[in-house]
């Protein structure tokens, strides 16, 4: 028996049996204080936090968040919530709440190198657009950018994409849900044509297996995991496993836990296929009628700077990885590589990682012989202390569950997928496996994409406030998706820049060289969220840049801003967030923002008033643009064609995008209100309904598109919890591609995977396409075969453990309200450094000892923890990014998937030695 | 700008498990901006956020204060309000994690349980299967419920880093 039983036992006994002896006060029973209900008025809402979407009920009092419960309506999480969901009545009221617009000034006057000032609205206004302009004029539409969020409501991600797209006519909109699930979205547009899971949470209690991957959901996801705990507790014969790269809460509940290294899912992954077809465990008959096979180059970087132009000097050889790689030993292996030769590979396709061909079935497994059981557990086993013999019997229970064709798997993943510079691949490989089982699209199994925020799903990625799309799946580079666009919006043609912006990792690069030079943050925290954050911090402050952060709280970004915006908080303001499971809930407002905060939305109509048309509709500079009917390097200008269609040069882009007469016609008051507020129309002092034109106009894109949403009003009745889209003469759709439940099949199928987008695609072998001729591939989804590739940087001699980040259950992000919750900050008052009790003592260090942990971008200090939820194998650390005191993404790396342009976030190499 | 003080804090919050060391986590922070008439006022950058300096500085770090009470020997913390689950008064630093087959914490406050020993009892709500039954009452623990620190969480001595204007 170990200690920690032996403790627990020792306890039980002498609690039990020293009543009497016990110190201290009486207690009291908990669940007694139905008194301080009293007078509390409640209300469905939504949580703030996680993509988990949880329905909360919540309560006010005189005007003050009282309390919020789960909603036992909502078959999300019927009635329950984590301790953060709890905490949702709590992160509005910490005692620094901005009331006021603050402007770095000096004597009177804005100064990069003054102190935060308060200022009018007016008087922000007059500076942002000011330093708007200067840039603007000097480096048109691509000069300025805004940073967004997947915390974004989907009226304020479409105003920002209707602003920054239709208005400024510039394409640098980019959420930090790119640091979240871009891998997932470039997976889903390459295997199915269309974003987002087939399946839905109904699953979990369908399903005979969970399988884990990367996803920590007990912590991150923790009522969607209470489920998937209910499901296996009533469940004898159904599993649970979970593959990580150290124990955590996930494996505490799991039947197996497989302790992996870094990077090798891309191994297991294709192990398990191996497998699968060795054992002719394929459903021929699903894969024959709807499935191809594909794959795609294998040189294609790590996302990193082409340049060293800014680079430290210790980051060179790291960087250098980014134009020539020298594959490893089990790289040559997994290639069919002769692995006794050297192989140095320049990077050629970083450019075009993203391209793909169809391969024959052959071909297919061919690419997959080198996946031995023996090949890959020396690859892939993660914990040193772990015999080897005992892994492979893990590795062979992991595909016994895959091949089993009479067990229904679901296979969830979260960050350790999506952040991995093959995150785009490791994605794929999971649908891989399904698909070729048979297993996807179905009841009960489904390879599914759990998303990090609470609308990343709802706004990012469907209203597309992303560098490269527009709403429903369309992409700026697409002529039909901009002239469809133009038509929604009523723009002159050839308004839309066709060339894609900066995704959000590179507007902080271009901050640094100067390409970009004002910035708008909305609902992120970008600086203390970004990868590599020493570059970021110094271009903040030492390059000529104007950085605008908007927030309701004074946050990490918040220092290095020239100008803070006070915002309106979660319940102090309309919105609606679409969740994982492709859920679009809504929320009223229920009581009002302090002081002068605003809400966002407000604040991108009020400042889109200080353009008019003939500013930003002339010809403007775009670096490098070159599409077809556009003149190189320029978009045209539009001034004649707006005219004709009735715009006036002098008109206000808050007059042609936002005020228009459909959007008016949304009159305010509306009933749906049902005797609330709304701060953007008090604040505005309207007579329409801003969130209301905005839903409904944003609406239109996907109408017909495969992803309706039914009308506002719906939302909001009192009995809908949220419906899954597509929304079919008022029903939601659980199971996307399969014909029994999804509208969108063609008449008579069975299945159909009928996302447009990459249907087209040349034929080819492992080693590259084998001519021009395209095929299509409607209907089909992709089965993609990708190679095990190496991390962009990996431990050595200076730098020896594997550092990984990531979240906590009791804050969210950042920290930025959660940490403002006195139960949630002395629950986890600090980020601490998880690490192996072996790797601590060797280092002289013990626990809540302060250690150092330095990489070749940065170094931070946190305490040492060697017990607790995270359990380490020696060479990794754990240390979660939610505190701005221990600022760890100065050490990270910021290599992202060269495909989905994410960054890994889970692994770098650090040294940690005794602070 | 008014600057909040360690002792208002310190009051406000009353942390109740005997430790006599001084919370080492409390951060001056800035006050919200009230509405004065004379001049403007102004807050450097070091007294953004929660943690004081530049971003360029490294903030100092300092042990933890973990709550190393046996359960039994505290006193619950008071509650922002009714519906908040109540935080881990006691250490549960050597418990061993929650399993499957396996609840370290039911094993004293499992209603059962809970009739021999001083610990709560979890209550009656805790035994309705909200999803499947909601109106019958079950008579063991819910399993959505069964992974009990996805709630209830353990609390170090830690003093908050910003006021909370939510409890009245």
């Amino acid at each position: 028996m170990d200690s920690a039983l032996s403790r627990r036992d020792f306890i039980r006994t002498s609690v039990a049996a020293a009543t009497a002896a016990a110190v201290g006060v009486p207690m009291v029973d908990p669940s007694h204080a139905a008194d301080l209900d009293e007078g509390i008025s409640w209300e469905k809402s939504v949580c703030r936090f996680c993509g988990v979407g949880c329905g909360v009920v919540v309560g006010t009092r005189d005007g003050h968040v009282a309390a919020v419960k789960g909603d036992p309506e909502c078959p999300v999480n019927r009635g329950l919530l984590c301790v953060k969901g709890y905490a949702n009545a709590d992160i509005l009221y910490g005692a620094d709440r901005l009331h006021k617009p603050l402007l770095r000034m000096k004597d009177g006057r804005f100064d990069k190198r003054g102190d935060f000032t308060e200022v009018s609205w007016e008087r922000a206004f007059d500076e942002m657009e000011r330093q708007f302009k200067r840039v603007h004029s000097e480096l048109g539409p691509t000069g300025v950018g805004i940073m967004g969020s997947g915390q974004y409501t989907i009226p304020e991600g479409y105003a920002a994409v209707k602003l920054l797209k239709a208005g400024w006519r510039s394409n640098n909109l980019d959420p930090n849900a790119r640091h979240c699930m871009a891998s997932a979205v470039a997976a889903f547009m390459q295997v199915y044509g269309i974003d987002e899971p087939s399946g839905c949470y109904d699953d979990i209690e369908l399903t005979d297996a969970v399988v884990t991957w990367g996803s920590n959901m007990a912590e991150m996801h923790p009522m969607l995991w209470a489920r998937v705990v209910d499901h296996r507790l009533r469940s004898p014969d159904a599993k649970v496993f979970n593959l990580t790269t150290y124990s955590n809460r996930t494996s505490d509940a799991a039947d197996l836990e497989l302790v992996i290294k870094p990077q090798s899912d891309l191994a297991i992954w294709n192990y398990i296929a191996r497998e699968i077809v060795l054992r002719d465990a394929v459903d021929h008959d699903f894969v024959d009628n709807h499935c191809v096979f594909a794959t795609g180059p294998t040189d294609i970087g790590f996302g990193m700077p082409s340049t060293d132009a800014h680079a430290f000097p210790a980051e060179l050889d790291t960087l250098a990885r980014q134009r020539v790689v020298t594959l490893t030993r089990d790289e040559a292996i997994a290639q069919g590589l002769d692995p006794s030769e050297k192989h140095v590979i320049e990077q050629r396709s970083a450019a075009a990682a993203g391209a793909h061909w169809v391969i024959s079935f052959d071909e297919f497994k061919r690419g997959l012989e080198p996946y031995t059981l023996d090949f890959v557990a020396g690859l892939a086993k993660g914990d040193p202390d772990e015999d080897i013999e005992t892994f492979k019997k893990k590795l062979r229970s992991l595909a016994d569950l895959y091949v089993d064709r009479k067990r229904k798997v679901v296979s969830f993943w979260t960050m350790g997928f999506n952040q991995h510079s093959r995150g785009t691949w490791v994605n794929e490989q999971a649908y891989m496996v399904h698909l070729l089982t048979g297993k996807q699209a179905k009841p009960g199994s489904g390879a599914f994409s759990l998303t990090g925020q609470p609308s990343a799903c709802g706004t990012a990625r469907e209203v597309g406030t992303f560098a490269h799309r527009l709403p429903a799946d369309m992409v700026v580079a697409n002529p039909s998706h901009r002239a469809r666009s133009e038509e929604v919006w009523k723009l002159p043609a050839k308004t839309l820049n066709p060339k894609v912006g900066s995704h959000i990792t590179q507007q902080m690069r271009d901050l640094e060289s100067g390409a970009m030079r004002w910035l708008w943050v909305q609902v992120t925290n970008p600086f203390q969220s970004t990868a590599n954050a020493n570059h970021w911090l110094e271009a903040a402050r030492e390059k000529d840049c104007f950085i605008v952060v908007s927030d309701i709280y004074p946050t990490y970004s918040c220092k290095v801003a020239d100008l803070i915006l006070p915002c309106a908080g979660h319940f102090e303001k309309w919105g609606l967030y679409g969740n994982s499971e492709r859920r679009t809930q809504a929320w009223r407002q229920v009581v009002d923002p302090p002081g002068e905060a605003r809400s966002d939305v407000w604040q991108m109509l009020e400042f889109s008033k200080r353009f008019t048309v003939a500013e930003v509709w002339g010809r403007q500079p775009v670096p490098r643009l070159a599409a077809e009917g556009f003149e190189d390097g320029f978009l045209p200008d539009v001034l004649a064609e707006a005219r004709a269609m009735g715009y006036r040069p002098d008109q206000t882009l808050y007059d042609v995008l936002f005020a228009t007469e459909t959007a008016r016609g949304f009159a305010w008051p509306d009933p749906v209100a049902n005797g609330r507020s709304c701060c953007t129309v008090a604040a505005g002092d309207l007579d329409w309904f801003p969130e209301k034109a905005l839903f409904e106009e944003y609406r239109r894109f996907g109408l017909d598109h495969a992803h309706d949403l039914a009308s506002f009003d719906t939302y909001y009745r009192d009995d809908v919890r949220g419906l899954r889209w597509p929304v079919i003469d008022g029903k939601e759709t659980r199971w996307r591609f399969n014909g029994v439940y999804d509208p969108y099949v063609r008449d008579g199928a069975d299945f159909d995977f009928y996302g447009p987008a990459l249907k087209s695609l040349p034929l080819g072998t492992l080693s590259g396409p084998t001519g021009d001729e395209k095929v299509s591939l409607e209907g089909k989804a992709k089965i993609f075969l990708r190679p095990y590739a190496a991390p962009a940087e990996s431990p050595g001699d200076d730098f020896d453990m594997w550092l990984c980040t990531g979240r906590v259950l009791e804050h969210w992000h950042s920290g930025s309200m959660t940490r403002r919750v006195p139960e949630l900050n002395a629950s986890q008052p600090r980020a601490q450094i998880f690490m192996n009790p072996a790797d601590a003592a060797s280092r002289g260090l013990a626990r809540n000892d302060v250690a150092l942990i330095e990489s070749r971008r940065g170094a931070v200090k946190a305490v040492v923890e060697t017990i607790g939820r995270n359990r380490m194998p020696r060479g990794t650390v754990y240390v979660p990014w939610f505190d701005e005191g221990v600022p760890i993404n100065k050490v990270t790396l910021d290599a992202t998937c060269p495909i989905s342009k994410q960054t890994d976030f889970k692994k770098c190499a650090v040294r940690v030695t005794k602070a | 700008m008014n600057k909040t003080s360690l002792a208002l804090l310190a009051v406000v919050y009353s942390l109740s498990c005997g430790s006599s060391t001084p919370p080492p986590d409390a951060v001056v922070t800035t006050a919200p901006p009230t509405s004065q008439p004379a001049a403007a006022p102004a807050t450097p950058e070091t007294e953004i956020g929660l943690a004081p300096g530049t971003a360029f500085d490294q903030p100092a770090q300092a042990p933890i204060a973990f709550n190393t009470a046996d359960p039994g020997e505290s006193e619950l913390r008071p509650r922002p309000n009714a519906e908040f689950p109540p935080a881990i008064p006691h250490s549960i630093d050597g418990f061993s994690t929650i399993t499957r087959t396996e609840n370290p914490c039911l094993d004293c406050h499992e209603p059962e349980a809970a009739r021999y020993s001083d610990a709560i009892a979890l209550p009656a709500s805790h035994e309705v299967d909200l999803r499947r039954a909601p109106d019958s009452q079950g008579e063991e623990v819910a399993g959505a419920r069964w992974v009990c620190t996805s709630c209830h969480v353990a609390q170090t001595d830690t003093a908050p880093l910003v006021e909370s204007t939510s409890r009245r």
